[in-house]
C-alpha cells in the first residue's frame, strides 16, 4: 500500500516546487471545490499519461475518500517516474484546509 | 497503455460462466455504472444488511478501484468475487456470511 499524507502534511507541502497534488475526483466535483493548486486528472487520463509524463519528484493522490487514490498512487509507483507516491489519507472527506471554487479561495473549516 | 486494473488488489475472479450464472441466481443487483467511491461502498453494505445469510449480492460497475474498494468496505460480511468482462465493465460478487 502507498504511504500517505495527512492533510496537514499535505498542506505543508503544495507550495514546494518537488510536489504536485493531482485530484482524481470527476472534473464536476473539482469545480465545486478544490484544494488550491492542486491538478484534476480523472483516472482515465491518468492512464493515458502516466508512462510519458514527467512526474514531480513527489505525487500525491487526492480523491473522494482516500481510497481510489491509493490505487492511483499504486498506479504511478509502477509507471511513472516519480520519486515519492502518496495517497492524501482521508480524501476530500477530511480535508480541513483551504478550498477554491472558481476563483474564491475558501477556508474550508470556517463553514 | 496501462491499465488501473493493472495495480488493483482485487478478490479472485469468476471465470464467464460461473458469473453468468450466478449473476443470474442473484438475490439483489446494484447497477453501479457511472457511480465512484465511496456511494457503492456505501450501497454495498447497505444491500447486504437487508440479505440472509448465505444470500449474493452482485455490483455492476465501471470504476476499477471498486473492484478492490467495495470488497475492502465490506469485510468479513461478505465474501467477495470478481468477474471481468474485458471491456471496462466489471461484477463483484459479495455472497453474504
Amino acid at each position: 500500500m502507498p504511504a500517505e499524507l495527512s492533510p496537514t502534511e499535505t498542506s505543508e507541502r503544495l507550495n514546494d516546487e518537488d510536489f504536485t497534488l493531482v485530484d482524481i475526483r470527476d472534473p464536476e466535483a473539482y469545480e465545486e471545490g478544490h484544494v488550491p493548486g492542486a491538478e484534476n486528472l480523472t483516472l482515465e487520463e491518468l492512464e493515458e499519461i502516466v508512462e510519458e509524463r514527467e512526474w514531480n519528484d513527489t505525487v500525491a493522490f487526492l480523491c473522494y475518500i482516500g481510497k481510489s487514490s491509493q490505487q492511483a498512487a499504486r498506479f504511478v509507483e509502477e509507471y511513472g517516474d516519480a520519486d515519492d507516491v502518496y495517497s492524501v489519507a482521508g480524501g476530500m472527506d477530511e480535508w480541513d484546509g483551504k478550498v477554491e471554487v472558481a476563483d474564491n479561495v475558501l477556508d474550508a473549516g470556517s463553514d | 497503455m496501462p491499465s488501473i486494473d493493472d495495480v488493483v488488489d482485487a478478490p479472485d475472479e469468476l471465470d464467464d460462466e460461473t458469473a453468468q450464472e450466478l449473476y443470474e441466481d442473484a438475490d439483489r443487483t446494484q447497477d453501479m455504472m457511472g457511480e465512484v467511491c465511496p456511494y457503492p461502498q456505501v450501497e454495498a453494505q447497505k444491500g447486504l444488511q437487508q440479505l440472509e445469510s448465505g444470500d449474493l449480492l452482485v455490483q455492476e460497475t465501471d470504476h476499477v478501484p471498486c473492484t478492490e474498494n467495495v470488497p475492502k468496505a465490506v469485510g468479513d460480511d461478505a465474501e467477495a468475487t470478481v468477474w471481468r468482462s474485458g471491456d471496462g465493465v466489471y461484477r463483484i460478487y459479495l455472497r453474504k456470511n
